[in-house]
């Protein structure tokens, strides 16, 4: 029951997203420049997937009404129980989005040796040998900011910082 | 004695990225430059005629600067989205842009915040003129046929034309001078264009002199017009558009800029080095068969072209009604 | 004749061999590094094939193709991340099939598909170009828009599970391709302002942080069971057998290989198409289509074939005109340019030398990567015993890289998290990813080519009455309706309790 629970709220999310959508579509301005305008065919899908999420909404509502009482109060898991299932998750996104935030600033060494030694607490239980760890991290971002600067010319983020 | 090896690591990394942000020394006045490999960015995707042309600077600037000189491409928004990355860098001569017509054209059209005096010229290195081109099954031998059932049927003729780029300032100046309507259709991207000529999916569209050549030679496309001032010397035999009674002339001229406030020591000595490139007898044999012109402007020169360029483009934007 | 000879001269000296191979191995390596692309690592050989003649630099970036095409399948079977973008159908049934712990016969099918693959491109290629170049040509505006719906009409039956999630899927892969310049009028559109926006967003990043993100994030969440190892099929799986399993697959690995070559012909489509399109066939052409995404042989032949054949596809109008099909094909072009080649019509007739080199080398590279990821394979598959908390971040570290790398700028990188979030969610919802990369990839040509067709005449039935046009579009509603069917059939009874055991 929770799908069809999480369903309803993704057509709900979808549709206000179409509605953002529909905004973004009335701010392209229309220059008359072919005989088609820019928010000709985005409109079209915009259209669609109004349709589509309107039919997700009324198939799980549908589900959820004609589902028996039991089988509805069934299976509660609780928003605590979730959190601790997708924690790591969570963390490793957050982690992934500072240190992207950080890269420029603190520059792509450092950021980078610290990512790799941060994920590596975040996702092994193993506490032993760290120095080794951190010696592997070193190595990884500097042979891969050799290969990208030297072969690949492509130059990393310096930072400001330092 | 595992915290102290750590600490000793952190300590490492700390010196080695210290290390590695270290290098480009700002009190270099020209005088050393360049010191390290140079970068020209190309806004537009490897392989294009821009591309081509800038390749062939970057290597023969490498052999005056005795220095690397790398082309990066950074595509996408009409050559907007690199030239905001050159505008951002480091004004020390060691990131430079290659620049064209275009830039003034977003910048006119509100694609773009920024200009050519948003950066410091350096030279103009290359202009490149174009040919109007049609499928040998359609009626039509010259702009003036062209002109004469346009003017009975207004739409009925299709020109493909990169909208919104250089590109689509030729059929709309064209259209203004000879006062008659095509039904202009975007076709983004050269190789798209030459195609939709090709199967003829589309009557008219510009190509390029080398391109033009080989499709001529192979009986798959029809060359109407020319819109140099001047006939070119590699298709005699086709007219320019003055002489078809369009007014109407237009080139792509591609030059090099770096970011503004780049030392002026550092300008001169590109400026010179590319004048030596514009001189050399292997580049100018290159250009011509890639089927540009080389026009060598130093940056005095260039700025007044760039102002007198950006004027006349306002204009012809605002003379066939792309611009109000 | 003698041209042909004079080719081989050129190409079977020392010299064009190890150019050769050196791009091959860059290729593979490029190709199973997630973050980058084909097109990335062509690119970055473009500079050294200025230095080289002709037939050497072509040769190079050749080798980088042909090579990553098939390199990009490790990745795809090892951690059901696509290595490149031409190689997502085949995490499909490459990743489950290691997952069943047959990850040698997983990388032995999919080379061996790559291989055959790339060959029979390369004879349809020589003997066919003039011909199919010229039915290309018909390929105006109006077919290009019936195939592109053809195409996408593929959604139906790659959204397993839920159909009308898999159509919201397709949508919002569509519209997040319209973000950026218009095609037609290069008006912004969807920007909000933000001028990074203003050429979209890049395929690349997206396609990583969809793929990668959610991968490594569920097995984040769940850590996989460890693959059930037997040294014996695991590490090699032995040649009589696998050949065996080639030759009773031979149909699938024919039709993969010429739909690949058929797509790859036509202009802007090339391998990622080809890929996904050729899978989908192959689902409804076979008899055990319900074996597909559990980790089939057949799932890894349609794409592998498809994708390593499209290659031999696009130089079809590269040769024949000098029209280049994929960005590849530009920048060979472009090299070509540099040395003072104007490709065009006339090249085959100007320069046979050179054309024919390019055949020769074709097909060299194709042996080449054979050899090369032959035994390659067995080091690569050491990274199956690598512990996931080692490898993930390094991943995401090179998914950074990568993304980082496409246009020098940290922007890339924010988009990668952001579709990294939205692959999750997805994911975690049920909305199968396959169709939202479709969407991406067809959107944009359906938009094109359905406005230029309007633009040039704007009477609609000219979509019927031009036959290719009306022959695809029919296909393109069979399928469909297909799709729909047989999605209907799959799980009419209840589908929400059906997903609650999935999703448990």
């Amino acid at each position: 029951m929770m799908t069809v629970k999480r369903d309803a709220m993704n057509a709900v999310i979808l549709l206000a997203f179409c509605g953002l959508a529909f905004y973004g579509s009335t701010l392209i301005p229309e220059r008359s420049l072919g005989k088609t305008e820019g928010d000709f065919f985005p409109n079209i899908i915009i259209g669609i997937l109004a349709v589509l999420s309107l039919l997700l909404l009324v198939k799980s509502v549908y589900a959820y009404v004609t589902s028996e009482k039991q089988q509805r109060a069934e299976p509660k898991t609780s928003l605590k129980e979730r959190w601790a299932e997708g924690k790591k998750v969570w963390y490793t996104f957050a982690l992934f989005g500072a240190y992207i935030f950080i890269m420029p600033l603190a520059g792509y060494f450092l950021s980078s040796v610290a990512f790799l030694f941060t994920l590596y607490l975040l996702l092994s239980s193993n506490r032993k040998r760290l120095w080794l760890v951190l010696i592997i991290s070193n190595v990884v971002t500097y042979v891969l900011s050799f290969i990208f600067q030297k072969f690949l010319l492509v130059f990393l983020p310096s930072g400001v910082l330092f | 004695m595992k915290k102290m090896m750590g600490a000793l690591i952190l300590g490492g990394s700390l010196v080695l990225s210290a290390c590695s942000s270290a290098g480009g020394s700002t009190e270099a006045e020209g005088e050393s430059y360049p010191e390290q490999p140079v970068q020209i960015v190309v806004p537009w995707d490897a392989g294009g005629d821009t591309d081509a042309i800038n390749r062939v600077i970057a290597e023969e600037l490498e052999k005056e600067l005795d220095q690397d000189v790398i082309v990066k491409n950074i595509s996408g928004g009409s050559g907007v989205i690199g030239a905001q990355q050159t505008l951002d860098a480091k004004p020390d001569g060691y990131t430079l842009l290659a620049i064209h017509d275009s830039m003034a054209m977003s910048e006119l059209m509100g694609q773009a915040d920024f200009g050519y005096f948003d950066f410091q010229p350096v030279s103009l290195m290359t202009s490149t003129y174009d040919l109007v081109a049609t499928h040998p099954e359609n009626p039509w031998d010259n702009m003036e046929d062209v002109v004469a059932d346009a003017e009975g049927d207004p739409e009925s003729i299709t020109y493909a034309a990169s909208i919104g780029s250089t590109s689509q300032l030729e059929p709309a100046l064209i259209q203004t001078a000879a006062d008659i309507q095509f039904n202009i259709v975007g076709y983004e991207g050269t190789a798209k264009r030459m195609k939709a000529i090709v199967a003829n999916d589309v009557h008219l569209g510009s190509v390029s002199i080398a391109a033009g050549k080989e499709y001529m030679a192979d009986d798959r496309m029809k060359l109407l017009g020319y819109t140099g001032e001047e006939r070119s010397a590699e298709f005699p035999d086709v007219p320019t558009l003055k002489e078809q009674g369009i007014d109407v002339t237009s080139a792509v001229s591609r030059g090099i800029a770096a970011p503004k406030d780049t030392p002026e020591a550092i300008v001169e000595k590109l400026s010179d080095a590319l004048q030596n490139v514009a001189e050399s007898e292997s580049f100018q044999e290159r250009m011509e068969e890639l089927g540009s012109e080389v026009s060598y402007k130093n940056t005095e020169e260039y700025v007044q072209f760039l102002e007198e360029n950006e004027v006349e483009m306002k204009e012809s934007l605002e003379t066939s009604g792309l611009l109000e | 004749m003698d041209s042909i000879l004079l080719s081989f001269e050129s190409i079977l000296n020392i010299q064009t061999i190890l150019i050769l191979l050196a791009g091959v191995v860059a290729g593979i390596i490029v190709g199973s590094i997630p973050g980058f692309t084909i097109t990335m690592g062509v690119a970055l050989t473009l500079p050294f094939s200025f230095s080289m003649d002709p037939v050497n630099g072509i040769a190079l970036m050749m080798g980088v193709q042909v090579g990553g095409s098939a390199g990009g399948l490790i990745t795809s079977c090892l951690f059901g991340i696509p290595g490149t973008p031409s190689s997502v159908a085949t995490t499909f049934d490459g990743y489950p099939m290691v997952k069943n712990g047959e990850a040698g016969k997983a990388l032995a099918i999919g080379l061996w598909s790559s291989f055959i693959g790339t060959i029979i491109s390369g004879i349809i290629l020589i003997f066919t170009a003039p011909i199919l170049a010229e039915w290309a040509l018909e390929f105006g505006p109006w077919e290009m828009f019936a195939l592109m719906l053809f195409g996408i009409s593929a959604i139906a039956s790659l959204s397993d599970g839920s159909l009308i999630k898999g159509l919201i899927s397709g949508m919002l892969g569509i519209l997040f391709a319209l973000v950026g310049s218009d095609p037609l009028t290069a008006i912004p559109r969807f920007t909000f302002g933000m001028s990074e926006l203003m050429s979209g967003f890049n395929f690349l990043p997206v396609l990583i942080g969809l793929f990668a993100f959610s991968q490594l994030m569920s097995d984040i969440k769940r850590p996989p069971a460890p693959v059930p190892f037997s040294e014996a099929s695991n590490v090699s799986y032995p040649l009589p057998k696998l050949l065996k399993d080639m030759w009773s697959s031979g149909t699938n690995v024919i039709r993969s290989s010429f739909i690949g070559t058929l797509v790859g012909i036509l202009p802007a489509a090339g391998g990622s198409i080809a890929n996904i399109l050729s899978y989908d066939i192959a689902k409804k052409f076979s008899r055990k289509s319900h074996e597909f995404g559990k980790g089939t042989k057949e799932g890894i032949i349609a794409a592998e074939s498809a994708n390593n054949s499209s290659i031999g596809g696009s130089f079809v109008p590269m040769l024949a005109f000098g029209i280049p099909g994929d960005a590849v094909t530009a920048m060979m072009l472009g090299a070509l340019l540099i040395h003072g080649i104007q490709p065009g019509p006339l090249l085959m007739e100007n320069q046979p030398v050179l054309v024919y080199g390019i055949f020769i080398s074709f097909f060299l590279a194709a042996f080449l990567m054979l050899i090369v990821q032959s035994l390659g394979i067995k080091v690569f598959l050491k990274i199956n015993n690598i512990p996931q908390h080692v490898l993930i971040p390094v991943i995401l570290l090179l998914c950074v890289l990568g993304s980082f790398a496409v246009n020098n700028r940290m922007f890339d990188v924010w988009v990668l998290l952001a579709f990294g979030l939205i692959g999750y969610w997805m994911k975690a919802n049920l909305f199968p990813l396959a169709p939202f990369i479709l969407g991406i990839i067809l959107g944009p040509m359906i938009e094109e080519n359905l406005r230029q067709a309007i633009s040039v005449s704007p009477d609609l039935t000219t979509f019927f009455t031009r036959p290719i046009s009306a022959v695809l579009l029919v296909m393109a509603a069979a399928s469909l309706t297909y799709g729909i069917i047989s999605s209907m059939k799959q799980n009419k009874p209840n589908e929400y309790e059906q997903e609650n055991k999935e999703s448990a």
